[in-house]
């Protein structure tokens, strides 16, 4: 004979279900930032848990079924994180110089800012490799390719300027650009100009 | 053919022939407690590769809702709570009535399996008709992906690929409520032709489970769905 639960424990159940329900909708219109969804999560699992336990018997259940039920939470944590990493991670690999993504690009200080010399506009490939480089070249797939970019604006090197200072965002597939505005008018000049000669060459062979 | 049976009743080792044990036990059963843990373990598996199935949604869900917050965040703004939030309390009843069933089984009272059932599976229309008002609401507002999207001025265009997804959540869902009614009625007429006793009562169990997988769905698909950035809407 199996066990036979008092009717009780059911109206228990369905009065803490329906408490939490009350409370998931409640917590959803509070200001928590990024924890309403794991708050709502959480909740779910809670009441999800007390159906499986009390409901569906599992609390008195042989050890066999308790470990076979326990298995959902393996598969479903595998399903879940084995997609969200590769996919949460993609663009790092396409970065030309590794986990570079526009939200996470370090700024240059000041200091470490080549001078303004003509010299050193000149030759901004360094500059570049630091800048624009790290998403923009002819492979990356996070940012428009410096063929795109030359299809775009070949002979309008002050576009390219305009935009390094207040980027829009056209794309929704690519992160936001950040505003370059803090390397200067000349520093930018230098950059578009050479940008746009790099993607007028092609790609290295 | 007297001759075949007296063979099968030696093979099986009871000279009574069937007299000796339960009717509902299966011959490659020891014990009614061994055939009901079995249909239990093949039930849960059942149901593991049901959670996958909604896992592989829940999944893109999950994918898309980080590619694109904004749009889920008008998109569930869309829906409504208080439609979904009826449903919400419809189907976890459902589920405690399903549950007294279950018990009325295993106490042998024939009449309350019968009534218990009745009231689960009118609980799960209610449900499906409340979800068919959405639907239909959602028809005339030409949100229908597929069929007769229309985009409002100023919404994120992935607003459609937020509401593919409660079309295809919810509908799936419904499906299986369909589904569960169908396996609720049988059951229920099985039970009003007594078929079904303290020592046996194992596919209203195993119904029993799926209703109640079929709400956990909802558990998930109610937050997931409805409840989407919320905060949004009232003054901080």
């Amino acid at each position: 004979m199996s066990h036979i639960s008092p009717k009780s424990v059911y109206f228990t159940i369905f009065g803490s279900l329906m408490a939490l329900t009350a409370l998931t909708i409640y917590v959803a219109f509070q200001h928590l930032g990024w924890l309403n969804f794991p708050v709502a999560i959480t909740i779910a699992l809670i009441k999800a848990s007390l159906v499986v336990l009390f409901f569906m018997h599992v609390k008195y259940s042989s050890k066999l079924t308790k470990l076979l039920v326990g298995s959902t939470f393996f598969f479903l944590a595998s399903l879940f994180g084995l997609t969200m990493t590769d996919y949460m991670s993609r663009s790092w690999l396409t970065s030309p110089r590794g986990s570079t993504t526009a939200g996470m690009l370090p700024k240059l200080t000041a200091a470490e800012l080549p001078a303004v010399s003509e010299q050193a506009l000149a030759n901004p490939e360094a500059l570049f490799g630091a800048t624009c480089g790290s998403c923009h070249s002819f492979t990356t797939k996070t940012a428009p390719t410096l063929a795109e970019i030359h299809d775009l604006y070949a002979n309008d090197a002050g576009k390219v300027v305009q935009w390094a200072k207040a980027p829009q965002r056209k794309r929704m597939r690519f992160e936001p650009m950040p505003s370059f505005a803090h390397l200067g008018e000349a520093r930018l000049k230098a950059l578009a100009g050479y940008m746009l000669q790099q993607a007028a060459a092609g790609p290295p062979q | 053919m007297p001759d075949a049976l007296a063979a099968h009743a030696e093979a099986h080792g009871h000279s009574q022939g069937h007299a000796a044990h339960h009717p509902n036990l299966q011959h490659h059963f020891e014990t009614l407690e061994q055939q009901k843990e079995a249909s239990t373990l093949g039930m849960w598996i059942f149901i593991i590769q049901e959670v996958m199935f909604f896992g592989g949604l829940f999944t893109a869900y999950m994918l898309y809702r980080i590619w694109y917050p904004a749009a889920w965040s008008e998109g569930s703004a869309e829906l409504d709570i208080v439609l979904g939030g009826v449903n919400t309390v419809v189907l976890i009843a459902s589920s405690l009535t399903m549950a007294l069933a279950v018990r009325a089984a295993q106490t042998g009272k024939q009449k309350a399996i019968v009534n218990w059932l009745i009231v689960t599976m009118t609980l799960g229309l209610t449900f499906l008709v409340i979800k068919g008002f959405e639907y239909a609401h959602k028809w005339e507002l030409r949100h229908v992906p597929g069929l007769n999207f229309h985009a409002e001025p100023g919404q994120a265009p992935q607003v459609e690929i937020f509401l593919s997804l409660y079309f295809a959540l919810t509908g799936l869902h419904a499906l299986h409520m369909v589904v569960g009614f169908i396996l609720l009625a049988v059951i229920a007429w099985m039970a009003h032709k007594k078929r079904f006793s303290p020592e046996w009562y194992t596919p209203v169990e195993m119904s029993g489970l799926y209703w109640h997988f079929v709400d956990i769905v909802w558990i998930f698909l109610f937050p997931l769905l409805y409840l989407v950035d919320r905060a949004h809407q009232v003054a901080p």
